[in-house]
């Protein structure tokens, strides 16, 4: 520390901070915070309200350190930004055709112009475009490059206009008719929006949309906030709630405020005004786009939650393969074809050395438990013992063929989920992993999975590159995992894959976060088989696998329709 | 270039297709937009990334911008948008990356990100600044290694052969001074 710091940096470090606190703080800013500090400091926080906003403070000045200390050329950003403007808009110039097809890059962002120097070169004749262009963009409804912006959870007996959504399926920025039906879109921003009955509507962005006509019921919860949806006449702006909005074919729009808040205006009022807001249980009718005050309407909107409810299981998807590890047997060796349980498979269960006939492990009557909000497991558990005695690092896998094999070349979305436990036993100090791994049988090296690396943290396998988890898993505690690969003709493949301990809650639906986003890439293989195997020095066991084409699919609630 | 007349001439210029206005526009707001939102985003978010989305979105709705209105107020609405939208995006990315961020900060940068009364972190960039040029050299490079150049401490500590523990505690109370200067100096400013 220098000795010459002048009088306005001399500080009296002395009631600053409480030394315990300033020392979760600085771990906190520096790197090396453990779970249980995480979990002190969090304690901390949510008891003091006063702490909690010293803390803001002092976050606001560690970032704005980073501004302060940065050397960059003077006007660099500026002239980045005008760059990137006017790259936008060569990219509207071509008018490139919104249209909804399945996309795979999922939920990688938008591709983002980094301020680099190459752009400069735009920046010069961006004064002759920028005439051309605000004439564009003073049309609402501008067209933008495609670039996925929203999943499409759920479809019960959906229509749709020119296109063939299934749940899962990535959304393109761009319009999406449905012509009858009820479809459940959740945006990249957070915000859910359910389409019922005939509707055009137009995705923007993650966290924008359009209604031309149509009834919606949108929900955007506090992580959501902002999310704007446009209609003929207005501009409605979500702070935390859920509302319906209809738009007859007229334009006029009726919006209800189901819970929490709105503001709206019409877009011909002021840009200036905020917009009237409007609170729980009110409503607004809406004639003209210079409409600032509206016509009073009595709430008749169901929420977003219970419309959902109704909606039918039938079209939730198809389970296409399962096994229980309903088997009488510890070992199958001399037999193999005795694995063959459950159902929506090609052969048996085998091992990859199958030349050596090695045998599989199984447990019988004694299984993995489920969540508790799912369908109960039944019959036994497949165990995967230690083999130190093998001089590989790994296990042979144990290998099953599926029925209806992934095509990556084509859209498609699929569903894997799967108990698996990690023994306290252990043979050795070092190989504990574990690995379930989607093999391709017409492409040698595609391969698309995930794992529990040995340290205890899940991770997503790619050829592209591995996405690996921070937080480890409990020994001798099930863990459901649930598995997706949305493959697509046209774009990068991608897999996602989502945790659930004993004690929590397993989403209805697809959930809005996953545990771990795995690295987009391309592949062209044809996924067939299911291989298992482990490190050599600790056991483990796997429950309850199920292939699918939905979420719903793969977690069968224990009070619904889907039956395995 | 901060006077009302002076902004909406820019604005009406720039309604009307001169892209020159525009730059004008950018750079009178840049530092204002892009400290709001540093300050707004976690560590992990590439907040100028969010700053030049800010921009070009307001750029492809200054038709609808009514003149005589305050643009500033106007474009830190599409900032708090943008930020709101990026908090949501990293939130949904991966959730084990929350459990190393305290969800009672997060929700503290939300509450500010949805506040826009104190939107004048440029003066507190501004204010930073000043400290940052009070302290000696030593101290400032050690800032810049940890900040710009985003090193991590272990690495610091090994390429100038100190200790993790000597590293941190330097970075505490080099934070901990300027913490006081800029008190001290945005406290002299409110009162002038």
């Amino acid at each position: 520390m220098s000795a010459d710091l002048s009088a306005d940096l001399s500080a009296d470090l002395s009631g600053a901070m409480d030394p315990e606190f300033a020392e979760l703080w600085q771990a906190f800013l520096d790197g090396g915070l453990d779970d249980t500090q995480v979990a002190e400091l969090e304690r901390r926080l949510r008891a003091d309200a006063a702490l909690a906003a010293l803390a803001g403070e002092r976050y606001v000045e560690h970032r704005l350190l980073s501004l302060a200390l940065r050397h960059e050329p003077a006007q660099r950003f500026a002239q980045a930004t005008l760059a990137r403007v006017a790259d936008e808009g060569q990219d509207f110039s071509r008018k490139v055709q919104s249209r909804i097809t399945s996309v795979a890059t999922l939920s990688s962002p938008p591709q983002r112009q980094r301020l680099t120097w190459a752009h400069y070169a735009f920046a010069s004749s961006l004064a002759a475009m920028l005439a051309l262009l605000l004439a564009w963009w003073s049309t609402p409804a501008s067209a933008a490059p495609t670039r996925p912006v929203a999943t499409l959870v759920l479809a019960d007996r959906c229509l749709w206009d020119g296109a063939v959504l299934v749940p899962g399926q990535r959304l393109v920025n761009g319009a999406l008719r449905l012509r009858s039906g009820t479809a459940l879109v959740r945006f990249d921003g957070g915000a859910e929006v359910l389409l019922s009955g005939e509707v055009d509507f137009t995705l923007e962005s993650a966290g924008s949309a359009a209604l031309q006509m149509g009834t919606v019921t949108v929900r955007a919860n506090e992580g959501a906030a902002g999310f704007i949806l446009r209609t003929p006449v207005s501009e409605v702006t979500d702070l935390g709630t859920e509302f319906a909005l209809s738009v007859d074919r007229a334009g006029a729009t009726d919006l209800q405020v189901i819970e929490g808040e709105v503001a709206w205006r019409g877009l011909r009022t002021s840009s200036a005004n905020s917009g009237t807001v409007l609170r729980q249980g009110q409503g607004v009718r809406m004639r003209s786009a210079s409409d600032a005050i509206g016509e009073v309407l009595t709430l008749t909107a169901t929420s977003l939650a219970k419309q959902v409810q109704s909606l039918s299981a039938s079209d939730q998807g198809r389970l296409l393969s399962y096994d229980g590890f309903d088997y009488a047997f510890t070992q199958t060796t001399s037999r193999r074809q005795d694995a063959a349980g459950g159902s929506g498979w090609r052969a048996p269960w085998f091992r990859s050395q199958v030349v050596f006939d090695l045998p599989m492990d199984f447990t019988p009557g004694q299984s993995l438990a489920m969540p508790a909000d799912l369908l109960p497991s039944t019959g036994g558990r497949m165990d995967f013992p230690t083999e130190r005695e093998k001089p590989d690092t790994y296990r042979d896998a144990c290998m099953r063929y599926y029925v209806e094999p992934i095509d990556l070349a084509r859209d498609g979305v699929r569903y894997l989920s799967l108990l698996v436990q990690r023994s306290t036993r252990t043979d050795g100090p070092t190989h504990h992993w574990f690995r379930c791994m989607l093999t391709s049988e017409t492409v040698s090296n595609d391969r698309l999975g995930f794992g529990i690396m040995s340290n205890g943290c899940p991770h997503l396998l790619n050829r592209f590159g591995n996405s690996n988890g921070t937080v480890s898993i409990r020994d001798a505690v099930p863990y459901l995992c649930v598995f997706k690969i949305v493959s697509s003709r046209s774009a990068p493949d991608q897999a996602f894959l989502k945790l659930y301990a004993p004690e929590d809650t397993v989403d209805r639906h697809e959930p809005a976060a996953w545990t771990l986003v795995g690295q987009p890439g391309n592949y062209d293989g044809v996924l067939g088989s299911l291989h298992i195997n482990n490190g050599t020095e600790r056991a483990w066991s796997v429950d309850e696998v199920r292939i699918g084409t939905s979420w719903e699919s793969v977690t069968p609630r224990a009070n619904a329709g889907i039956q395995k | 270039m901060n006077e009302p007349a002076a902004i909406d001439a820019l604005i009406r210029r720039a309604q009307a297709g001169d892209g020159e206005a525009f730059g004008a526009l950018v750079r009178t707001f840049e530092w204002a937009v892009r400290a709001w939102i540093t300050a707004r985003c976690p560590a992990g978010a590439d907040a100028d990334e969010v700053a030049q989305v800010t921009f070009v979105e307001a750029f492809k709705n200054l038709g609808r911008f009514q003149p005589g209105s305050d643009f500033r107020a106007w474009l830190f609405t599409i900032a708090r948008y943008q930020v709101m939208s990026e908090l949501t995006r990293l939130r949904r990315l991966a959730d084990y990356h929350e459990r190393y961020f305290p969800h009672a900060l997060w929700q503290e940068l939300e509450r500010r990100a949805l506040t826009l009364d104190d939107a004048h972190d440029d003066d507190r960039l501004a204010a930073l600044r000043g400290c940052l040029s009070k302290l000696d050299e030593r101290g400032r490079a050690l800032l810049a290694q940890r900040y710009a150049e985003e090193i991590p401490v272990q690495q610091m500590a090994d390429q100038s052969g100190r200790s993790v523990g000597a590293i941190k505690k330097h970075l505490f109370l080099l934070r901990e001074q300027l913490h006081e200067c800029l008190t001290r100096r945005l406290a002299n400013e409110a009162q002038s």
